[in-house]
């Protein structure tokens, strides 16, 4: 037990450096930005004391060092700083808190979606090598990594919202109010970001199970006399596990990507709608706090799939 | 028990193995027959890619879907193999049939522990409320394990290739099986290893008194343990006699040619070097005898027809060298 | 080119007309760019040209893909869009690839710091949700196409580095590498005539892979309108027009994205099959 305590700290030590390396190149970037942000903010013909009073209040005229550590302390304590444009002077944070649930929520969402779906494909198009379900299987996967989720969105929203009307074209009920609200308004756009990510799930987990199918121990097993379903529960894809979970975890970064777009399309108050809404707005605080907030998702997410991946494989922890 | 006519306990007539790969189809295992009696043990030696393993794995059903298998006559304890549905054949692997692979570790589910493996064999075979624990004990034990306790507790990965082999070989003991196939166990061990293991196979076969097919290019190690020997060729048997006979008057060239390459190589016959030219391309094969292109005493008669077996048994030779004049 | 390698071409072209995934997948990738590139100049239409009376009209034999608010012809507009499209993300992906196997490689080759730092670097840019970066990108440099190729040369320089630097350190020992160390060649000279014709397969397959991602990125920016700047069309752009009146006259939007699957599709599908290609068991198999 000590010994996966300490790998688990070493993981999270490493996010966290890797989250402050992060921070301090997002930051730079958006300071060597050209333009002054006072008058993007209050406009090209603000007076020098309003753009003075203002560069004060933000700290724009203090060293670089300084600037960072400022900004950097404040996050530690929850604080992004005030939002500039959209939400003037409401604490970023706030806006964080309250958005940050709903893209989580859909994020959870499509992952599920997708593991169940690519499950279902993967298993069947293994175990049906060759034949017609797996030529199916293998045909979809391939189309389905090939549709952009923001235009599956809308084909899906043709289908199923404007055609059979089963579910709503737009807005969005937060799982706070009503989860089973939260669970209907959302599935077309969890849909949406699953349909491809379930195409890769479904091609690795396909191949992986082959791959298992054709190991050693397989033979092995079944020259003791274990039956196929045992054989395939335990040996195959209990072994095929692994690169599949990898998987996932890799996909993360894809994931988060058509969250910010879906959310847009469908209007659902999230993380992404803010990012995109404050790209627009040139309001640098809050873009910079929401890439930092994804970035942590990213990083909490690999370790942990790591964790996962090494409680799987008897190899890495033992 | 009549020891003279024993039912044996595997006969196999004419046995053809082929793959059905994209360019074509290729027969790697070319008309193989071979029978072996209780308490025998047959060494089938041959070089890489002779077509021995896949024979062994052709018995026991364990080839992947792309293999075609094809005999006369395939009899265990004088059961029609080819007969049996899938279902049938699984309970006689569970009980009456073994196999012994040559990468002991990579045998087992890197998953679980050993103790798993040991439980779900002991279970099948006496009984899910069988007292696994005790019996698995006890057979690791009983092959010279010390401490079983912790070994029973390792994953896969942690074990050595000789510790591996010895639970292996405790799991066949636990089936008491009538057949028992080892393809290449001491291959990838070490000298020290691959002799404590050769004397518990040894132990093995007195002990189930099975008969065993041990397929080997080890020429030493098939002289120390085997009763009979069956020399393989581009999926053909070229030879088959007592191990005395074979060793000490090789009919074939090819036999001949490996003896002379064990002697001066000390036992491994990875790649045959004493003789020139390469094994025969199966999927456009040569006119007659299969290894003529490369023997040095080869006849016109050799290149156009293929040699049937000839000899007294139990020695038979496939060559028209042997031919009776 | 010695005829030890003149011969492995030609096996390979052998295998590759074989396989069937990357004859299609090559097919479909090769009817795209002719399509962009030709097709969109053989149209009788513009993309700028607007028919007012003839707005938002559905798919017809003059206009297969319809017309959209301005009365353009929309198979036009995705023909040109395509081609904007196509080279924006090829750029992205030709900078990622040319900076990312220069680095990957030269870092392997090294060893030490270099090799270290570049791969933090790499793993850092790579924790990044790649569309998120891309969007911070915009947000910082501003928005518009060539922006857009930087965008995606970050997000994918990445895999081209840690691609080039792994396999550059399982041939580094090799028995050619060392001689043409012990004939005292410069190094980039070593880099670029000794290791980098035999790393070149699995990047082209990475680099056709890339552009079908940097396609999405793409077109996903401009969607929201940070990316490509109308009136330039791209399929984005097209998309987030037909966005507009979706309820209206689905077909805009419907089409740009069928037309935006069948790239992907020809290059996932070419990437799959070169990379099926250079399987080694596969390649086993065809008795190469």
């Amino acid at each position: 037990m000590p010994r996966s305590a300490l790998y688990l700290a070493g993981r999270l030590a490493g996010a966290i450096i890797a989250l402050l390396a992060g921070a301090l190149i997002v930051y730079t970037v958006m300071h060597a930005a050209p333009g002054d942000p006072a008058l993007a903010v209050l406009g090209e013909n603000a007076r020098p004391e309003a753009v003075a009073a203002f560069r004060y209040k933000h700290h724009l005229d203090e060293p670089f060092a300084a600037q960072f550590w400022i900004w950097l302390s404040g996050i530690l304590r929850g604080d992004f700083g005030l939002s500039l444009t959209i939400a003037g002077g409401i604490p970023i944070s706030q806006l964080i808190a309250a958005r940050l649930p709903i893209t989580a929520f859909i994020g959870l969402y499509a992952v599920l979606i997708a593991v169940a779906i690519s499950l279902t494909m993967g298993t069947v198009a293994a175990l049906r090598r060759g034949r017609a379900a797996d030529t199916i299987a293998t045909s979809v996967a391939v189309l389905g990594i090939s549709m952009p989720d923001f235009w599956l969105s809308y084909m899906l929203v043709f289908a199923f919202a404007l055609g059979w009307r089963l579910f709503p074209a737009y807005g969005f009920v937060s799982p706070i109010d009503s989860p089973l609200g939260a669970l209907y308004s959302g599935f077309l756009p969890a849909l949406a970001i699953a349909a491809p990510m379930a195409a890769v799930f479904a091609r690795m987990l396909r191949t992986s199970l082959l791959e298992a199918s054709s190991r050693e121990y397989v033979a092995a097993a079944r020259s003791f006399g274990f039956s196929a379903p045992f054989v395939f529960r335990h040996y195959i894809f209990r072994n095929a596990l692994i690169p599949y979970v990898t998987v996932i975890g890799l996909q993360i970064r894809y994931l988060l990507g058509g969250v910010v777009v879906i959310e847009r399309i469908f209007g659902i108050q999230g993380l992404g709608s803010l990012m995109v809404d404050a790209a627009f707005a040139r309001d640098y605080p809050t873009v910079l706090a929401c890439t930092v907030v994804f970035l942590t998702v990213v990083l909490l997410v690999n370790v942990v799939v790591d964790l996962i991946c090494v409680a799987l494989d008897p190899r890495r922890s033992t | 028990m009549t020891a003279a006519v024993a039912q044996p306990v595997l006969e196999v007539r004419d046995l053809r193995t082929r793959f059905a790969l994209h360019g074509g189809d290729i027969e790697v295992v070319r008309g193989v027959d071979l029978s072996i009696a209780p308490s025998e043990m047959l060494g089938l030696i041959g070089e890489s890619g002779s077509g021995k393993t896949v024979t062994g794995l052709s018995v026991l059903r364990l080839l992947p879907m792309n293999a075609r298998v094809s005999s006369a006559a395939m009899r265990f304890k004088g059961v029609e193999l080819q007969s049996l549905s899938d279902r049938q054949f699984r309970a006689l692997r569970g009980r009456s049939l073994a196999m012994i692979f040559q990468d002991p570790v990579g045998a087992f589910n890197p998953a679980k522990r050993v103790d798993w493996h040991l439980c779900e064999v002991i279970r099948r075979r006496q009984g899910a409320e069988a007292e696994w624990a005790a019996a698995a004990h006890d057979a690791l034990q009983a092959l010279g394990i010390a401490r079983p306790e912790r070994v029973l507790h390792l994953f896969p990965h942690q074990l050595s290739g000789g510790m591996a082999q010895r639970i292996l070989i405790a799991m066949v003991l636990a089936l008491e099986p009538d057949l028992v196939i080892a393809d290449e166990p001491t291959t990838n061990l070490d000298n020290i290893v691959e002799r404590q293991i050769l004397g518990l196979f040894r132990r093995l076969q007195s002990r189930l008194q099975a008969a065993f097919l041990f397929i080997t290019h080890d020429m030493s190690v098939a002289a120390a343990l085997c009763n009979r020997i069956a020399v393989m060729y581009a999926g053909q048997i070229v030879e088959i006699g007592p191990t005395a006979q074979v060793f000490g008057a090789p009919g074939h060239p090819y036999t001949q040619g490996l003896i002379a390459t064990a002697t001066a190589l000390k036992g491994r016959v990875d790649r045959l070097k004493e003789i020139a030219g390469e094994l025969p391309n199966l999927a456009a094969p040569p006119p007659g005898c299969l290894f003529s292109p490369r023997c040095a005493q080869a006849m016109d008669r050799c290149r156009t027809t293929e040699p049937p077996m000839f000899g007294e048994p139990p020695h038979k030779v496939r060559c028209y060298l042997a031919e009776p004049k | 080119m010695t005829p030890h390698r003149r011969q492995l071409y030609a096996r390979l072209s052998a295998s590759f007309l074989g396989n069937s995934t990357a004859v299609l997948g090559a097919a479909v990738t090769l009817f795209v760019i002719l399509a962009a590139t030709l097709g969109a100049a053989l149209m009788p239409y513009g993309p700028d040209h607007s028919d007012f009376l003839d707005i938002l009209s559905s798919p017809s034999w003059a206009h297969p893909f319809g017309t959209d608010s301005f009365g353009r012809d929309v198979l036009t507009r995705v023909l040109y869009g395509a081609r904007v499209s196509l080279a924006v993300s090829a750029a992205g992906i030709a900078i990622a690839a040319t900076v990312g196997t220069a680095l990957g490689m030269t870092a392997a080759y090294e060893g030490g710091y270099a090799d270290v730092v570049l791969m933090r670097f790499a793993d850092l840019l790579f924790a990044f949700p790649a569309f998120v970066l891309a969007l911070f990108l915009m947000v910082v440099m501003g928005f518009g196409a060539t922006n857009v190729s930087l965008a995606i040369a970050l997000s994918y320089f990445p895999i081209f580095a840690r691609l080039a630097r792994n396999m550059t350190l399982l041939l580094r020992e090799e028995p050619f590498v060392q001689a043409a160390r012990l004939m005292a060649e410069p190094t980039p000279r070593i880099l670029v005539r000794e290791i980098l014709p035999n790393i070149a397969a699995p990047l082209i397959v990475q680099a056709t892979i890339g552009i079908a991602f940097g396609i999405v990125i793409e077109a996903g920016l401009s969607f929201l309108g940070v990316g490509v700047q109308p009136p330039t069309p791209s399929l984005g752009v097209i998309m987030a027009d037909g966005r507009e009146y979706f309820q209206r006259a689905p077909w805009v939007l419907t089409m740009t994205g069928v037309a935006i699957s069948c790239a992907l599709l020809g290059l996932n599908l070419f990437g799959d099959g070169l990379r099926d290609l250079m399987d080694p068991r596969l390649r086993q198999r065809a008795g190469q």
